[in-house]
């Protein structure tokens, strides 16, 4: 009787478990797949999409306000869709992904294109192309920046709507240098004029051999890093967008990673980055008189009580450029309501979700009108030289590669090699090195 | 088998049946499963790919594994005698009747009730170098303290120090044990003229050796499982210095979606505690002391 | 009292003064930076009084974070769990206690052995196995599992006490017509009170303090339970002068004071509940 019973507990579980385990993974044929009627994709009139949809987002309260603003234009426009919002702000990739091993995937998802790129090499996301083949508008280059499209594109087919790219740029705050007597930064600035501002902006205002007010920020993310890098002329790869040779380890990616590096350690002109990231004021209280940052950051910088202006680093060198980060609305292939997906992704892009997305400085939107337009240009708040963040579009390039490993590459390559710099353990020639042939690892293995 | 024993027995597996399904269910299933899963090469969308040892090879190759083995164990050889043993000089210290002694023995064991990601946070914090709680305390004695959270040689640290604000954790089971002790045996001592040490190491300590081991493999297994800390505070930073096993797993699994290598981590550490507490349970046979064997000798 | 003795209460006071005091200065920064506005968070030197007591900290928990959901959440999975464990695992421990049959005993054994197994090994097939049956994204991962005696521990040792009974108050329950049930409700939990407030306490502050299961299976913000808020409002950023640090602070005190209260009143019924009666094999 013991026996039997063991054993056939014993068959139950093995049962059990075999019935589990074979039903890992999706089974083709399994789900209906949202493939496009590539005729009459994103054709249906507004009033007649109907579907219930998920949108997922991350952002500070100011941005997530932003989106809730859109959202509502949406729904005025597409009565019978409706959007549940869910703000993720922890760990965002790792969240969704999760979502969608779990089957129970978003239906619209805001990202970066390097998680597109990584999700459509997965399979996972609806083949836009049909969408946007069928949008006269959204391909129209003399309304949308169209260049920045290809970002967005897998094996040639879009796979995500666009909002914009941000530039990163360099916030001053004019009220420190008017009272530190220094000039502001100016198109042809060079490094030693910024050198001689940042003494001049390094501040121990009660004597007490601490420093109470630091010219510049100088964190250690890697679009921060970049920026430095493009600033003196330096790349990555090749070409971002289609790489095919690791450019990172040469002499101007030298030299702008140890000004970098000098600024905090060697001038003290900058808070190393656990001060850049603690509360006390920073940037916009007033204690550090400049920033280089996504230009993203005007959406909650419009409500600082001083005068704050936009430029670039120096760019000395006839290759200098600036680094830009993009964001899209993708949407997983296994939607319920792909219709409805769409036109909320589409929604993004079309111009009225362009405006209220611009109208707080939050994104330089790919519909140049808007991104150009006087609402956004001399919105409340904005700082000087706004339009710094429309012009700089022109010399910028996509702070992050066009690969599907990209995200890997930066958390097991690229951030591991910052980290010991910062640390002191790798000399900036070492990390250099390392990075270099960490990427080419990476550019090997993505393929 | 009579009718009436036939009943009995089907009265017992009716009382444990929830107990059995769920092991079946949420206990047996699952690990049958993940070891078959550590076998394979799986990423959930994907149906997966028997790759037999491969995933065990991997791991011994792979040096994020052994640096997590050494973080975890290296935090845990620290902490373990930490919290069983300074916890229980602490009981000790506690375990006299006064009018304050119940907030201090509050005092004592709240950090360990409070919520990890509470701990977590706020000891993120109190670790920033410039501003945070620690770093503003050593400074007033002239110590210029360290970035312990971006620092790979700190970071260990932090996590030991934070660890020590909750090790209250075994106060009440200390304490309930160290009151079971009969006080008979301590007038005795006393008589003889036995001191604080004597009666600590000859009454105190074995009454309560079978709470202390217990302790000792209840702690020893939830610190090798360490997670909140490094999801929270680090991110396994800097440079992988707070790496703890269980953290490297969930990285694994869902991080990048390396299903069968996280199982076959799941898999060893299993085997681990598995030997870990064999070893602790065999060395302690002789230190640890039941009332059950030794009946009158103690007088 | 010799004097001896009083010397060495004092001197045992102090020693518990200044630990005492260590102990409790981390929370008491959570306190006061839970009522200061962002800029004084963090000082050099840091500001022990608050200027200004900014309690509205509190009051944005809820208005703007919708922390009284998070809280209301995590109060449903602690009692569900709570509920859970007591009535499987006192259905458990009455069998392994009382029940009739020959390998009871190697079972139990058995029981006690899973112990010792980490909860990392069965958390990606649970994973799985909830997924499939669609119940990714809901509560019901995070409670109930509970109904399904899955704490080895508490069925331990509400056994221990059970076992305490003796036989002759059974015995006369029999005969007075008591089922198993009416016996286990009546005569047997009552013996383990004491086991059953630590279970009590124990699981609603573990599950209050849950976090990694609640990590991966919680997605919809109606969900949200404390750990998750707390870990959010943590990961959320934005300028300096918009910080949540403060009311990241009120969160967390707001999310430890039920703990205090608890263990405040709770901790002379938890020394005994602990007391052993048998530990041995």
């Amino acid at each position: 009787m013991r026996k039997r019973i063991i054993s056939s507990l014993f068959i139950m579980s093995l049962a059990a478990g075999l019935v589990l385990t074979g039903c890992g993974g999706k089974e083709s044929g399994d789900v209906d797949e949202a493939k496009a009627d590539a005729t009459t994709a994103g054709t249906v009139p507004h009033d007649e999409v109907e579907g219930e949809i998920v949108f997922t987002a991350w952002g500070s309260d100011a941005e997530l306000e932003t989106d809730r603003e859109v959202l509502d234009a949406f729904q005025k426009e597409y009565p019978n869709v409706k959007v549940k919002f869910e703000p993720i702000n922890d760990d965002y990739l790792t969240k969704v992904e999760t979502m969608m091993l779990a089957g129970e995937a978003p239906d619209v998802i805001y990202g970066h294109p390097k998680y597109f790129q990584k999700w459509a090499s997965q399979d996972l996301l609806l083949d836009m192309q049909p969408y946007f083949d069928n949008n006269e508008q959204f391909m129209d280059d003399s309304v949308y920046a169209t260049n920045l499209y290809d970002a967005f594109k897998y094996e040639d087919k879009m796979v995500a709507t666009v909002n914009g790219a941000d530039t990163f740029l360099l916030f001053y705050n004019q009220d420190l240098f008017d009272e530190a007597g220094v000039p502001y930064p100016t198109e042809d600035w060079t490094w030693s004029d910024f050198l001689a501002a940042c003494d001049k902006l390094t501040i121990d205002k009660d004597g007490d051999g601490e420093t109470d007010q630091y010219a510049i920020t100088a964190g250690k993310g890697h679009e921060q890093i970049e920026a430095y890098m493009a600033a003196f002329g330096g790349q990555l790869y090749d070409d971002v967008n289609d790489p095919s040779e690791v450019q990172v380890n040469s002499e101007l990616n030298q030299e702008a990673l140890q000004m970098w590096y000098d600024l905090i350690n060697k001038y003290g002109y900058a808070p190393d980055a656990e001060g850049t990231e603690v509360v006390t004021g920073g940037f916009d209280g007033g204690q550090i008189a400049m920033d280089v940052d996504g230009v993203y950051q005007c959406v909650y910088r419009s409500g600082v009580d001083f005068n704050m202006g936009l430029a670039a680093l120096p760019m000395e060198d006839v290759n200098s450029h600036y680094v830009s980060l993009m964001a899209g609305y993708c949407i997983p292939k296994d939607t319920k309501y792909p219709e409805a997906a769409w036109a909320l992704a589409s929604f993004m892009q079309e111009k009225a979700g362009q405006e209220i997305l611009a109208s707080t400085g939050l994104i330089t939107t790919v519909d140049k009108e808007v991104a150009e337009s006087d609402a956004v240009i001399n919105m409340e708040g904005a700082p000087d030289n706004h339009i710094l963040r429309v012009t700089s579009l022109d010399n910028a390039v996509n702070v992050d590669a066009k690969l599907t490993n990209w995200q890997e590459t930066v958390d097991s390559v690229w951030q591991p090699a910052i980290d010991k710099l910062y640390n002191g353990d790798l000399t900036v020639k070492e990390t250099l090195e390392k990075i270099q042939s960490g990427l080419e690892e990476m550019l090997e293995s993505g393929r | 088998m009579s009718a009436r024993e036939k009943k009995e027995q089907m009265k017992f597996f009716l009382f444990i049946s929830p107990w059995i399904i769920g092991f079946l269910l949420f206990t047996l299933v699952p690990m049958i499963m993940s070891l078959y899963y550590s076998f394979t090469d799986w990423d959930v969308l994907t149906p997966e790919r028997f790759v037999g040892i491969e995933n065990y090879k991997g791991l011994f190759q792979d040096e994020l594994f052994f640096q997590s083995v050494k973080v975890t164990g290296i935090f845990a050889a620290i902490v373990l005698p930490l919290n069983v043993f300074l916890s229980l000089m602490t009981a000790i210290l506690l375990n006299m009747e006064g009018r304050f002694i119940g907030l201090f023995r509050t005092i004592f064991y709240l950090p360990s009730v409070l919520s990890g990601v509470v701990v977590a946070i706020l000891w993120q914090w109190i670790f920033n170098s410039k501003y945070g709680l620690l770093n503003d305390f050593l400074g007033k004695l002239g110590i210029e303290g360290p970035r312990w959270l971006s620092d790979s040689q700190w970071s260990m640290w932090a996590m030991v120090i934070m660890s020590i604000w909750t090790i209250g954790g075994n106060l009440i089971l200390y304490l309930a044990g160290l009151q079971a002790v009969p006080l008979s045996l301590y007038e005795a001592a006393r008589l003889d003229g036995a001191g604080f040490w004597k009666k600590l190491f000859s009454i105190t300590l074995p009454s309560m050796s079978p709470i202390i081991l217990f302790a000792f493999l209840t702690t020893m297994i939830s610190t090798l499982q360490t997670f909140t800390q490094a999801y929270i505070m680090t991110d396994g930073g800097p440079d992988n210095s707070t790496l703890f096993y269980v953290y490297y797993v969930y990285k694994n699994g869902f991080m990048y979606k390396k299903m069968g290598k996280a199982c076959a981590m799941a898999w060893l550490l299993l085997i681990i505690i598995f030997v870990l507490s064999v070893f602790v349970l065999k060395a302690s046979e002789k230190l640890v002391y039941y009332e059950s064997d030794e009946g009158g000798k103690l007088a | 009292m010799r004097s001896g003795d009083r010397k060495s209460a004092v001197f045992r006071y102090l020693i518990i003064c200044v630990i005492a005091t260590v102990f409790l200065v981390p929370f008491i920064w959570m306190v006061i930076s839970s009522v200061k506005d962002p800029l004084h968070v963090f000082t050099r030197p840091i500001q022990w009084i608050p200027d200004k007591l900014h309690l509205e900290n509190y009051v944005k928990l809820f208005t703007q974070y919708h922390f009284e959901q998070y809280v209301w959440n995590t109060v449903k999975l602690c009692l569900l769990n709570v509920a859970g464990a007591v009535v499987s695992c006192s259905l458990a421990a009455y069998g392994f206690a009382f029940g009739r049959y020959r390998y009871k005993n190697k079972i139990f054994l058995f029981v006690l052995l899973t112990m010792m197994m980490p909860g990392t090994i069965t958390f990606f097939p649970q994973f799985i196995l909830f997924a499939k049956i669609g119940w990714y994204g809901t509560l019901l991962p995070l409670w109930v599992p509970a109904f399904f005696a899955t704490s080895a521990y508490y069925i331990f040792f509400l056994r221990q006490y059970f076992l305490t009974i003796p036989n002759v108050m059974l015995d006369s329950a029999r005969l007075d017509g008591c089922n198993d049930l009416k016996t286990i409700l009546y005569i047997v939990a009552p013996m383990a009170r004491p086991v059953y407030v630590v279970m009590v306490l124990n699981i609603f502050i573990g599950v209050w303090g849950d976090f990694f299961n609640q990590l991966i299976y919680i997605t919809k913000s109606e969900n949200y339970t404390i750990s998750i808020g707390l870990s959010y409002l943590n990961a959320s950023y934005g300028s300096t002068n918009n910080s949540t640090i403060p009311i990241l602070m009120a969160g967390s005190v707001v999310v430890s004071i039920p703990a205090l209260l608890v263990y405040y009143f709770g901790q002379r019924t938890m020394v005994d509940g602990y007391v052993f009666r048998d530990v041995g094999k």
